[in-house]
């Protein structure tokens, strides 16, 4: 018997807006509140049929605590319906995804609304330790002279603070940010600068192409103060000249990782109604396309960028597919380097034999006209947490498109993992 | 054992103390209310308790949400003269002297609505506890009937929460909730829904004692007289004197609240006897039962349907397309009822404006405290704009509030009909188009429905459902029932041009407009309107409305009705000039802020209508909206002549003292209506020409409503 596949019912999401733009007054959930409504809305289905609310979500904001909770009761889904939050870092997006899968197949439900949500903007700053303590220690001094003894303890530093962001995207593990976990891939596989560039570049082109073929999959945020009706990053007038005027960013001295060759901090949110593909005629709505299998898969920390390559191959080998047969494919560009970084591997048997990787003899080289066909992070941007339910959208409705059969999203995680998803139209 | 008498008396022993607990209920009402069996029952059983004394005495309600809902109007209603009025006040005052003075001590466990002589029997008891439950709402509302209060109230409340508080309470007639009747010292304890029992109880053990005198001592006499005579100076200016009440309200409290109570309450009667049997008290209650008949309105022939509709049809989601003044009030209505709503435009830009109009509602609502931030945040938040109709597919029911443009409606419904899912009524918040017109050769025709609603549409309480000619009953049942679910009062209408409000007011603006022409002073005739009670003047009124906006209705109204409508000049030539009214800053007045000021340079001066006197001026603008009422009513446009003034009073804000159009027009007498009707059409013009009905009607001495 052929297993079960995940129906995705429709999908939708908030144009991805820069970090520091107009939605750093509106917060993660938010966000998350108003594309449930939406993809609910969209397929006329009442918000009572779903079972369970799964949001994915990276910096988990301290004022809403279980934001998947926050943001359904926010959307008007009803009190009973329960509702959790999912971390797997950046592929946050899709563990709400496969979190659902798993559970319909455990027969958990029939109807789950996933997706996921980050407002980067308002990641906030934290004090130091030693301001904590001295704090506590000032609200249990009783005399007069208790308390000036420990206001004199107060030093400037103690004032100065650590930024939640920055914490964010610092892998504590290899000590490592983000960033620098890029360059090390730039250099390994020797990447140059221009290479990266360029590939940024047609990242901006391909989106700015894409805008209309975009617009399908999102819904316009409107407020009494703001009207975004599209994705903020792509940029009609970037070019090489700009891009090469960037410095390096994590390596002042030898590194190639600019601000234009990486993609931006970004704000945004995705959700998708999902149930199995045998429960989906009850529902009335034509799925958008299958989740057939999905794979998670660790990596080394400091080259987390490989990711989709340690994924992509584990999905393989449990599945049996060919590569061949995927006709197209969304890398999350995190950064230039590192899609390319990831291409050259795809491509090289002699650079995978490096790493222990089961079913590495699977993989195949990728055709850049397959890859990213609407352009990706580096211009649309990556709201950490919205990014995979993105992905996955993104790709269903262009398989649809282009008539595609078989496609893949694939993700690198920090902290070092891949997460890949295969997905099917019919 | 319930019985008549509407309380049942139970004795108990709470730690050894002799309690008596005097549970109000009632069933064969929906709520307790003081009758005068009630009254005697009290009153017989107190003397009981005086010869075999408890050691408290509590008084409580049986029924969820409701303590005393208040005296019996009925009774009122039924007042000849002004001895059976102050009868009626002195026995009540005396039954709860004898409540005041009883010696043991008395409270009031209040979880539910307390309102005028509810409120005041829990005011003579010695403390009063109220539960947080927020359908427990106290206030004295007598005013609003064209009373005051009699059973004491206007002696008791200021010796309570003071004179200033009191005077604001019982003049606006402003009911409040347990926590702010705590704040006021109208209540001394206000105690969580869940523990009141046990909480009644422990208080009521605390305080074996009674609590004589008054908690505030009375202001000083200069305090009092300043007061006194600013609360009589807004009165007048707000009700330009038509309403006797709210003066002999300030009256009350000012004399008697630095007497002895005993004192107090002979001038309050006084004063109450004064009024139930005047005119304008008997029609404020006329308006009030009216009022409360058509909020839950039921037509007998649609009677199951409604229920059906009410119960099985009621949507979750909506949607209002077109984000203009009229659609943005719609969606704020719907979400602050509690529905989902999609709102429509084609570009961002008037959504948004659409969306700052709601937020501005609701950041006033909640500046006034009458919503909660998360209540303000949850209404602005089921307001979900699109630009798209595939969220549409939700939308049980769809209201269209585009601009008043035939083929542009046929337009958004060709495409509603696809967007929205099988079954979803389709309405039109058209105020001049014929519904027929635009379900005109369609499938779902049975669907069409008029939702007309009036601006402001936070404000305005009336909608009306205007029934086109394929309209199904079904459709008219749901429209009924949803206008009721979303808190405005439906009167059904029939499909025929400016329905029925628009139809009876555009004769009303056009001779306002036509009285400015001929030399009257704008100012001059806005205040004669208000002087007869309408809330605002007719100029004024325009300019509200916009003159575009008047400009087209008269234009259809014109057309339809012909002569006896034609649009007076002035308003098509402002409107070319560019001055629309109040959203330009610029038409009859001139608007700048909050101040609006006559534009003179439109007086026409020395024209014969400078020097007119007020009757003139008045029955100018009145009486040709009665003429066109007979018409109206004549065509069926609604069912009776109850419905007409609902509407007119609902819709327009037609002083309720004078208790309906119609109402006003028996009551002067058709037959002098039609006589001034004739002479102002020899000196005026046709368009005053008597309706032949309206002759017909005076030639035999037939009325609008029935004699009562």
């Amino acid at each position: 018997m052929k297993p079960d596949r995940l129906a995705i019912l429709a999908g939708v999401r908030t144009p991805f807006v820069k970090s520091g733009d107009v939605f750093k007054d509106l917060p993660a959930y938010e966000l998350a509140r108003l594309v449930m409504r939406e993809v609910i809305d969209r397929t006329g289905l009442e918000p009572g049929a779903v079972d369970e609310v799964i949001l994915g979500n990276v910096a988990q904001p301290a004022e809403a605590a279980n934001i998947a909770r926050v943001s359904a009761l926010l959307a008007g889904l009803p009190i009973e319906t329960p509702a959790v939050t999912v971390h797997r870092n950046c592929a946050s997006g899709m563990e709400s995804v496969t979190t659902a899968f798993e559970r319909l197949r455990a027969g958990r439900g029939k109807l789950m609304l996933v997706g996921g949500t980050e407002n980067m903007s308002r990641i906030p700053l934290f004090y130091p330790r030693s301001f904590t303590e001295k704090l506590a220690a000032l609200q249990k001094a009783r005399t007069l002279g208790a308390r000036l003894g420990v206001l004199s303890a107060f030093r400037p530093r103690d004032f100065s603070p650590q930024i939640g962001l920055l914490l964010g995207l610092t892998d504590p593990v290899c000590g490592m940010g983000m960033g620098q976990t890029a360059e090390v891939l730039a250099k390994k596989f020797v990447l140059s600068r221009r290479e990266q560039d360029e590939y940024a570049l047609r990242s901006h082109q391909k989106a700015v192409q894409a805008r209309e073929r975009l617009a399908e999959e999102i819904l316009p945020v409107i407020t009494p103060d703001l009207s975004v009706t599209q994705d903020i990053g792509p940029r009609e007038n970037q070019t090489l000249q700009a891009l090469e005027k960037l410095r390096p960013i994590f390596d002042r001295k030898f590194g190639t990782v600019t601000a234009g060759n990486a993609c931006p901090v970004t704000d945004g949110a995705a959700a998708l109604l999902v149930s199995l593909e045998k429960d989906a005629k009850s529902f009335g709505v034509p799925p958008l396309g299958f989740l057939r299998a999905y794979a998670y898969s660790g990596c080394p920390p400091e080259q987390m960028g490989l990711g989709p390559v340690f994924s992509t191959a584990r999905l393989l080998k449990e599945t049996q597919v060919p590569m061949k047969d995927i006709e197209l494919f969304e890398i999350n560009e995190a950064f230039s380097c590192q899609v390319l970084a990831c291409l050259r591997l795809f491509a090289s048997p002699t650079l995978r034999k490096e790493y222990r990787m089961a079913g590495a003899d699977l993989l195949r080289e990728i055709d850049p006209l397959t890859l990213n066909l609407n352009g990706g992070a580096v211009a649309l941007g990556h709201p950490v947490g919205s990014s995979g339910t993105r992905l996955i959208l993104t790709l269903l409705m262009q398989m649809r498109r282009s008539q595609a059969n078989m496609g893949l999203a694939t993700l690198c995680v920090g902290g070092g993992q891949g997460a890949a998803m295969l997905l099917e139209r019919t | 054992m319930a019985d008549s008498r509407g309380f049942r008396i139970v004795e108990e022993s709470w730690d050894n103390r002799q309690i008596v607990r005097l549970v109000f209920e009632s069933p064969d009402r929906p709520v307790n209310v003081l009758t005068p069996e009630v009254m005697s029952a009290l009153e017989e059983a107190l003397s009981r308790f005086q010869r075999n004394l408890p050691s408290a005495l509590i008084l409580e309600s049986a029924l969820p949400d409701v303590f005393i809902a208040g005296a019996d109007i009925h009774v009122i209603e039924k007042i000849r003269n002004e001895d059976e009025a102050r009868k009626l006040s002195r026995e009540g005052q005396d039954i709860l002297i004898k409540l005041h003075s009883i010696p043991c001590p008395t409270f009031a466990a209040i979880d539910g609505a307390t309102l005028g002589g509810g409120l005041e029997v829990a005011m003579f008891c010695d403390y009063r506890i109220v539960s947080d439950n927020p359908k427990a709402r106290l206030g004295l509302p007598e005013v609003s009937l064209g009373i005051i209060p009699g059973f004491g109230g206007t002696q008791t409340l200021p010796r309570l929460v003071g004179f200033q508080a009191a005077l604001d309470l019982i003049l606006t007639g402003r009911q409040i909730d347990g926590r702010r009747a705590k704040k006021l010292g109208l209540a001394d304890s206000c105690v969580p829904r869940g523990i009141f029992a046990g909480e009644v109880r422990s208080f009521v053990l605390k305080h074996p004692k009674k609590h004589f005198g008054p908690r505030h001592s009375p202001p000083m006499f200069l305090f009092r007289e300043i007061g006194c005579s600013l609360a009589k100076r807004s009165v007048l200016k707000k009700t330009m004197g038509n309403y006797p009440a709210p003066l002999r309200a300030i009256e009350a409290v000012r004399r008697g609240i630095s007497r002895p109570l005993s004192e107090g309450l002979k001038i309050e009667a006084d004063l109450f006897a004064q009024l139930p049997q005047t005119r304008e008290s008997r029609n404020l209650v006329r308006t009030y039962f009216q009022v409360e008949k058509f909020k839950k309105l039921t037509l007998p022939h649609l009677e199951e349907k409604q229920r059906w509709a009410k119960s099985h049809a009621m949507p979750r989601t909506c949607a209002v397309i077109g984000a203009g003044t009229m659609g943005a009030g719609i969606a704020y209505q719907l979400a602050s009822a509690g529905l989902s709503v999609r709102l429509k435009d084609v570009e961002p830009k008037f959504i948004q404006r659409g969306l700052a109009a709601a937020d501005k509602i609701v950041k006033g609502l909640l500046k006034k405290k009458r919503l909660s931030p998360e209540e303000a945040r949850d209404i602005l938040g089921r307001i979900l704009p699109t630009l798209d109709a595939a969220p549409l597919r939700s939308a049980g029911v769809v209201i269209e509030a585009v601009i008043e443009d035939l083929p542009l409606k046929r337009k958004v419904f060709d495409d509603l009909e696809k967007a929205a899912p099988a079954g979803a009524i389709l309405a039109t918040n058209t105020s001049s188009i014929p519904i027929g017109k635009i379900a005109a050769d369609r499938e779902l025709s049975g669907r069409y429905v008029g939702l007309h609603f009036f601006n402001p549409v936070d404000k305005m309480p009336l909608v009306e459902v205007v029934v086109g000619e394929n309209t199904s009953d079904e459709t008219t049942a749901f429209a009924i029932e949803f206008a009721k679910k979303i808190r405005k009062t439906p009167i059904v209408v029939r499909d025929r041009p400016g329905f029925l409000v628009n139809r009876l007011l555009m004769p009303y603006l056009n001779e306002a407009a036509l009285l400015l022409s001929e030399g009257a002073q704008t100012a001059r005739i806005d205040r004669t309107a208000r002087q007869f009670g309408m809330p605002m003047g007719p100029l004024m009124l325009l300019d509200v409305v916009g003159l575009d906006v008047a400009e087209k209705v008269a234009e259809v109204l014109e057309d339809a009705y012909g002569e006896r409508m034609k649009p007076c000049s002035v308003i098509g030539r402002l409107r070319k000039e560019g001055r629309l009214g109040q959203k330009n800053g610029t038409g009859f007045y001139t608007h700048s802020g909050k101040s609006s000021d006559p534009d003179e340079s439109l007086h026409a001066a020395g024209g014969p209508a400078a020097g007119m006197s007020w009757e003139e001026m008045i029955d100018r603008m009145i009486l040709c909206m009665v003429n066109e009422a007979a018409r109206a009513l004549e065509e069926g446009i609604v069912a009776d002549a109850e419905t007409l003034d609902v509407g007119m009073l609902l819709g327009t804000g037609f002083p309720p003292f004078r208790g309906g159009l119609l109402k006003y027009a028996d009551d002067r007498g058709i037959p002098v209506i039609v006589s001034r009707l004739y002479t102002f059409s020899e000196k005026y013009g046709m368009r005053f020409a008597p309706a032949p009905i309206l002759a017909d009607m005076a030639r035999s001495g037939a009325r609008f409503h029935p004699i009562a």
